[in-house]
């Protein structure tokens, strides 16, 4: 339509490839006049047109991320500083609720000049309070040329999860440009949502409102988005005294956040030898972390790499693990107690030293990594699944964005009653474990929704949970473990990695998961005849036949081998080597099942000339 | 706010009246053609109110006889149907301008429906009758008849008195209402002696949306939208027009009211007060005023409405008056109404000017039932043509089959009896309304492993009111009912267990065998009598729960162990087995072709993130998936065939015949136990009859279900012998994997060729020919039965066995005395065997 308006515009910007320091300034200290400015010379007369010609020149100012650093960050933990309403903001989020309402906004309005008659048409777009006009206008509600347009509000949350690495970062002493700009506010504004709309019930967060405008632009539910837009100070729809202060953020322009994001210094790894050295590295930091158990480093590895592809139903390539073998949580029973009474909410902390160590250690891996220990206060008292049976929909505990890494700590799990709700929790967990799936429960009909969780099972023996893969840990590992537990962790940090490491790790992590995978018509013919040739021969022998069950995983291990190793098509070394690696595991843990039997056998003989 | 939502292009108000009088007045319905077309739009309802109100063929002023009613008080809501006003539209403006929609006044009222309103209004006040004599001379009639009568005397003596002053007194409302002349001559407001409200009935052909389909474009339109009723609020009174009484001049003073919040007159008005200045204070006045029923709803978006990854939105309606009371929590119902913005109030509004929140203005509010088809996606043409092209194919039965969990492998008798499952038989009522159940129950019992719970949780996605359970992890409420104190209300309310959920739909149960004693009982009331009754806590009552049973146990000791009796494998007590219509035992058996396909499938979707293409053979026609699979159940649902009485005797026969076959198993294991096991390692093969598959009097009834079900997805009228042999060869195929044990599935049906235990299963394949050969001549007489070696041959390397393996078998049957082989090889004679004594 206006398409003039448009191209000048561009045209104009196109001459300009820096954007100057004075623009950028501007656009972060007062958006609004930004726009308003941008649009006088322009002579957009439609909205979608205004809309899209403000997008593409905010993204145009802040392409770079030294421009976009200079945002101020709404949300981060540690900022002592707000964003001040009305300037721009960054907030990376998870969309909790992406249906908290529709609003509609008067967004093209008519004036008339009361003194003139003289009639004008004005914008209105990533605000919520009115048209701020000049003496003498007033806005004409009999006229046609009125529109509403409606925005989407999302209630957005800090990511659950999220590592400290993971984080937003700023430029260099952002606090200190955002002071010098006079756009930090250090006003109370209730930053911390409401406890039940974040999924680790009860931690600090930060919740705000984001608002989108472009029609059917939102994000899904439990996605993670970076936001840019103007920060406001509101009042929430859902709120029905309506006398509570809430932040708002009109989203000017989102994006998903990738790895390039968080690793920003990092160039692309592409080639394959690029993978092999780094698999080799993470494979020995894990090694290191689990007390040189190689075997449980393996998995842990091959864990890390897991990523849920949903195939027509079939939820393909997770592999969630239990790692066995890990020493009881010392009861600090006074310690606990006088803990009891002080907070009356749940921790999402690992207590335990010795899975603490592993947890912690993931957190350094991947960028959201979720501790759920299973207290039963937690189990019984939290709730697992979003529920909106209330007409809000809450969050549980497993509402986590795609790819969030759960370490369940099970040493910390100890005799009591589990309540109705503490089984359904658990039934929940399973759920996910098996099927990738959390059920939201809306009333009268739930909703499954897809997930991708990785979920790893920290336990002293088997888990109750069933998981895809158990490992027992070797002897050397548990012996670690348990000196750990022991002496209050002094024994053995496990040595820190260097940081140009970890980031390298972090980066070959999210890029192998991505690869895309495939098998050869050869090596699968292979594998099926094998596998056909496999059964038989147990079943002559009267053995214990290969399941399905086992089969698929198996091929869920070769297809993790195959790209932790960067190779997108599985080969036959690989596929061996991932048999070899079920072999082994399997070995280790009938040798632990058959030396735990002994040990129950030698008890029981020993109890009995007790009993007599 | 109303201004915002009505104005769109210049109206001509009076000619619009006009246009509506003439309708009113004119219209004529002619029930006959009326009726035919609801029919073909499926209305239902409209069908249903039709029929009771007019009789057809005899043309009617409907409009004008339904404004006699409301005179009479008979009735307080003017329902316009659009499809009147278009069909009028169409008959009376058929010469000059061609008839467009887009110009029609149903468009526009579509469009600008509160505006309308309004303006229907308006016509109606004009044309309004004079009740019948018979109607009102009720000295009861109603109270606020006897107030508006003393009113409109004293405001008569009033007018009387001073007349010239008197306009002005009640023109302060007035003023502001284009009406203002009628109103002003009536000196009441128009709302306050209005009694009824003007509601439009919707279109048939308006599509019902979803929640988030609609805009802000459709601010101020007349939508239908379609969603779960999730709450409800009390039905309160809401004010439309507020009385005053002045306590100075004693005027009664009227304000309307059109939002939901207003501030209430204090101060006179009125000509007298404003000329004495006596500054009256205004008292409200209850009765005078002007109230509405109303409630407030929220609707849900349906999970077919929601698209992948997204969650539902919910949308606030407004029912007033006749719309009240209509929708209850947990209904499905299709909503139209004016999508109208309701600007924040309070705190609120200062903070966000420009900001409003939207609502339903409900017109026509229509609860659908729970049917099956209603339930699941719309069909849309394009699902309609493949559903006819499916209902063509031959084979639509194998192929709607092994679109159930495509992703698991074989098992197609499972997966066949399953369809019929869902489909099942119609339930019938005998004439001393006893019902027998037409809901089919199977069981699958097998090893772990081989995706019992898969199929499980298929079924219970599919079918609408499907419910998966399983025995052992139902805490809390469980399969039956629970009576729990409600903790805001205190009182004891009836709380359903799955079983009550499920009712008219599936229950799957997994892990049948760790159930709960009690459960378990409550399922032997289910199963048969389709019922649950409760006596605790001081309420009894009987719950309907008309489901299908479809459960998955493992064997004791959760493999099937071989060296064991079935009945020692299966523990389940024979009272809940014999409930079931078909049992299957789900074996994990290796088969090489089986497993190199699976195999070769668990890699495939590792690489492609696709099924496999299908094998050439059923590439025919559009694969089968869930929606389409779900409204061939549906269609297939809608029929009931009916039982020819030469078919009934078939079954009759067949019945007769398995009996027989029962009672000579039963024998032959107790001749077998007599004989010692030992002696022949697969002796469980005659033992396997013996308790699990034992024919009984509801056998019978099972073989009815499971043929009237495949008669239903075959889509005929009637069953027929055909039906009948599927039903028979079901049961069969499901007893095969019972009495073969442990050589599975003799290859009878070509889907397992074990090569394990050739002797048995052979031997079973004998069997069954033989049964089969006699009930084709119908013929069990005394003589010896006899069989073809060639043909025995023949279906022996059909299931995969040489004729080596024949001639081990028939050697070891021979020297056991059951057959005898005629020198020449070509004849074997059963001596002993099953089928005839």
């Amino acid at each position: 339509m206006s398409s003039s308006a448009t191209t000048t515009s561009l045209s104009s910007m196109a001459t300009e490839p820096v954007v100057s320091a004075e623009v950028i300034r501007e656009c972060i200290q007062s958006p609004q006049t930004h726009c308003e400015r941008q649009t006088e010379n322009s002579d957009a007369d439609d909205i979608e047109v205004f809309g899209k010609l403000v997008q593409t020149h905010f993204k145009r100012v802040f392409r770079d991320a030294k421009a976009l650093n200079q945002i101020p960050v709404f949300g981060r933990t540690g900022m002592h500083l707000k964003p001040k309403p009305g300037s721009l903001a960054r907030f990376r989020c998870m969309v909790q609720d992406p249906s908290y309402g529709e609003e509609l906004h008067l967004s093209v309005a008519q004036l008339i000049n009361t003194e003139t008659g003289e009639r004008r048409q004005k914008f209105s777009q990533y605000t919520d309070s009115g048209h701020k006009l000049k003496e003498g206008w007033e806005v004409d509600y009999a006229s046609n040329g009125n529109r509403f347009i409606e925005k989407e509000v999302a209630y957005c949350v800090s990511v659950p999860g999220q590592s400290g690495w993971a984080e937003m970062d700023g430029a260099e002493g952002l606090e200190h440009v955002m002071e010098a700009l006079d756009i930090s506010s250090a006003s109370e504004a209730p930053v911390m949502g409401c406890a039940e709309k974040y999924s680790l019930n009860g931690q600090t967060h930060s919740a705000a409102l984001v608002k989108f405008y472009a029609p059917g632009s939102a994000p899904k539910v439990s996605e993670v988005v970076d936001v840019v837009g103007i920060f406001e100070i509101g009042c929430n729809p859902r709120d029905e005294e309506g006398d509570k202060q809430w932040p708002c953020l009109h989203a000017i322009f989102h994006g998903a956040v990738t790895i390039d994001n968080l690793v920003s210094g990092l160039p692309v790894i592409t080639c394959g030898s690029d993978y092999v050295h780094r698999h080799s590295m993470c494979l020995a930091h894990l090694t290191e972390v689990l007390g040189g158990d190689g075997l449980a480093a393996h998995y842990l590895l091959l864990h890390l790499l897991s990523n849920t592809v949903e195939v027509q139903g079939t939820k393909v390539g997770k592999l969630s693990l239990n790692l066995i073998g890990f020493p009881a949580a010392v009861n600090k029973h006074d310690k606990s107690e006088a803990k009891e009474d002080a907070t009356t909410k749940p921790v999402f902390a690992l207590d335990n030293p010795a899975t603490k160590r592993i947890g912690d250690a993931l957190a350094q891996l991947v960028p959201r990594c979720v501790e759920i220990p299973f207290a039963l206060k937690l189990l019984n008292n939290t709730s697992f699944v979003p529920n909106a049976e209330t007409g809000d929909l809450r969050a549980g505990v497993l509402q986590l964005a795609p790819g969030t890494q759960a370490v369940c700590d099970e040493t910390c799990l100890q005799e009591g009653t589990l309540g109705e709700r503490g089984v359904r929790n658990l039934h929940a967990l399973q759920t996910a474990i098996l099927e990738q799936a959390v059920t939201y429960m809306y009333p009268f009909q739930p909703i499954e929704m897809a997930a991708n969780l990785r979920i790893l099972v920290l336990s002293t023996g088997k888990s109750i949970l069933h998981n895809d893969c158990d490992l027992y840990l070797a002897e050397s590992a548990s012996q670690l473990l348990q000196k750990i537990n022991g002496d209050d962790g002094s024994a053995g940090e496990p040595k820190s990695l260097d940081p140009m490491h970890s980031e390298q790790i972090r980066q070959y992590l999210e890029a192998a998961r991505h690869l895309d995978f495939s098998v050869p018509k050869d090596v699968s013919d292979r594998i099926s005849e094998e596998y056909a040739q496999m059964r038989r021969r147990a079943h002559e022998r009267n053995e214990k036949m290969v399941s399905q069950a086992e089969l698929a995983l198996t091929v869920t291990v070769a297809r993790l081998v195959s790209i932790s190793k960067g190779e997108s098509e599985l080969s036959w070394d690989s596929w061996a080597e991932a048999c070899a690696l079920e072999a082994s595991r399997n070995e280790r843990n009938s040798g632990f099942l058959a030396k735990k039997r002994a040990a129950m056998e030698e008890a029981s003989q020993k109890q009995k000339p007790g009993l007599d | 706010m109303s201004t915002l939502s009505a104005i769109r292009s210049v109206v001509d108000y009076d000619s619009e009246v006009r246009k509506i009088s003439q309708f009113m007045e004119k219209f004529v319905d002619a029930g006959g053609k009326k009726q035919a077309m609801a029919v073909d739009e499926a209305m239902e309802m409209e069908m249903e109110m039709d029929a009771t109100e007019f009789t057809p063929g005899e043309p009617r002023h409907k409009y004008m006889d339904m404004l006699q009613r409301v005179a009479n008080r008979a009735e307080d809501t003017v329902e316009i149907k659009l499809d009147d006003v278009r069909d009028f539209e169409v008959q009376s403006s058929s010469s000059h301008p061609p008839f467009t929609f887009a110009g029609s006044l149903a468009f526009r009222i579509e469009n600008n429906a509160k505006c309308y309103v309004e303006m229907f209004s308006r016509a109606i006040d004009q044309m309004m009758p004079e009740p019948d004599s018979s109607a009102l001379q009720d000295p009861e009639a109603d109270v606020l008849d006897v107030i508006y009568q003393a009113r409109r005397d004293r405001d008569r003596r009033d007018r009387e008195a001073v007349q010239a002053v008197e306009a002005a007194g009640v023109g302060q409302m007035a003023a502001q209402d284009p009406a203002a002349a009628a109103a002003a001559a009536e000196s009441f407001p128009a709302v306050l002696t209005r009694r009824y409200t003007v509601r439009f009935v919707p279109r048939a052909a308006q599509r019902a949306q979803a929640v988030r389909e609609i805009g802000a474009s459709q601010i101020g339109h007349l939508v239908t939208v379609r969603g779960i009723v999730t709450r409800v609020s009390d039905v309160r009174p809401a004010m439309v027009v507020a009385a005053y009484l002045c306590d100075a001049c004693g005027s009664e003073v009227f304000q309307e009211v059109k939002t939901r919040q207003f501030t209430p007159l204090t101060q006179c008005q009125s000509a007298r007060c404003v000329e004495n200045k006596s500054r009256g204070k205004l008292h409200r006045q209850t009765r005078g005023s002007r109230f509405l029923r109303f409630q407030e709803v929220k609707l849900q978006e349906m999970t077919d409405q929601v698209p992948m990854g997204d969650i539902p939105r919910t949308l606030t309606v407004h029912c007033y008056e006749g719309a009240v009371r209509q929708l209850n929590p947990g209904d499905v119902a299709h909503v139209a109404g004016v999508f109208l913005p309701q600007p924040y109030t309070g705190f609120r509004a200062m903070r966000a000017g420009l900001l409003a929140d939207t609502l339903i203005d409900a017109h026509h509010v229509q609860p659908l039932k729970k049917r099956y088809d209603q339930l699941g996606d719309e069909l849309t043409p394009e699902l309609y043509m493949r559903l006819a092209q499916l209902g063509s194919d031959p084979d639509a039965y194998g192929r709607v089959a092994r679109a159930i969990a495509p992703e698991i492998f074989g098992h197609e008798d499972v997966k066949k009896a399953l369809l019929l499952l869902m489909v099942g038989a119609p339930t019938k009522r005998t004439r001393d309304g006893m019902a027998i159940r037409g809901d089919i129950n199977v069981c699958l019992m097998g090893d772990p492993g081989v995706a019992k719970s898969q199929l499980l949780r298929f079924v219970a996605k599919v079918a609408p009111r499907g419910v998966y359970t399983t025995g052992r992890g139902s805490s809390g409420v469980g399969l039956t009912a629970a009576v729990m104190r409600d903790t805001v209300t205190g009182e004891m309310v009836l709380e359903g267990g799955a079983l009550v959920l499920a009712d008219n739909g599936i229950c799957a149960i997994d892990e049948f065998d760790k159930m709960d004693e009690g459960d378990r009982t409550a399922i032997h009331e289910v199963m048969e009598q389709q019922t649950i009754s409760i006596s605790k806590a001081g309420i009894t009552t009987t719950l309907n729960a008309r489901t299908s049973i479809l459960a998955a146990a493992n064997p004791a000791r959760s493999r099937y162990n071989p060296r064991m009796t079935p009945e020692e494998n299966i523990n389940l007590p024979a009272a809940l087995l014999s409930r079931f219509d078909v049992l299957f035992l789900m074996l994990d058996r290796p088969n090489h072709d089986d497993d190199l396909l699976l195999a070769r499938h668990i890699a495939y979707v590792h690489a492609h993130g696709c099924h496999p293409a299908p094998e050439a053979s059923d590439s025919q026609g559009p694969e089968v998936d869930v929606a389409l699979l779900k409204h061939f159940i549906a269609a297939a649902r809608a029929r009931s065939p009916v039982l020819p009485r030469a078919v009934a005797d078939y079954v009759v026969g067949a019945y007769v015949q398995l009996r027989q076959q029962y009672k000579t198993a039963l024998a032959l294991a107790t001749s077998r136990r007599a004989a010692g096991r030992s002696t022949i390692d697969t002796g469980a093969a005659g033992a396997g009859r013996s308790n699990v598959g034992n024919t009984t009097p509801r056998t019978l009834l099972a073989i009815l279900r499971l043929a009237q079900a495949h008669a239903r997805v075959r889509a005929a009228d009637a069953v027929s012998t055909e039906d009948v042999d599927e039903a028979l060869r079901l049961m069969d195929a499901a007893h095969v994997t019972l009495d073969s044990q442990p050589a599975t599935g003799a290859g009878i049906f070509g889907e397992r060729a074990s090569r394990t235990d050739p002797v048995s299963a052979i031997f079973n394949i004998m069997t069954r020919q033989l049964a089969t050969a006699q009930a084709a001549t119908g013929e069990s007489t005394s003589q010896m039965p006899q069989l073809n070696y060639s043909d025995v041959l023949d279906r022996v390397r059909d299931a995969g066995y040489s004729e080596a393996d024949l001639s081990r078998c028939l050697e070891q049957y021979e020297g056991f005395n059951v057959l005898q082989v005629n020198l020449a090889r070509t004849r074997i004679t059963f001596v002993n065997a099953p089928g005839t004594q």
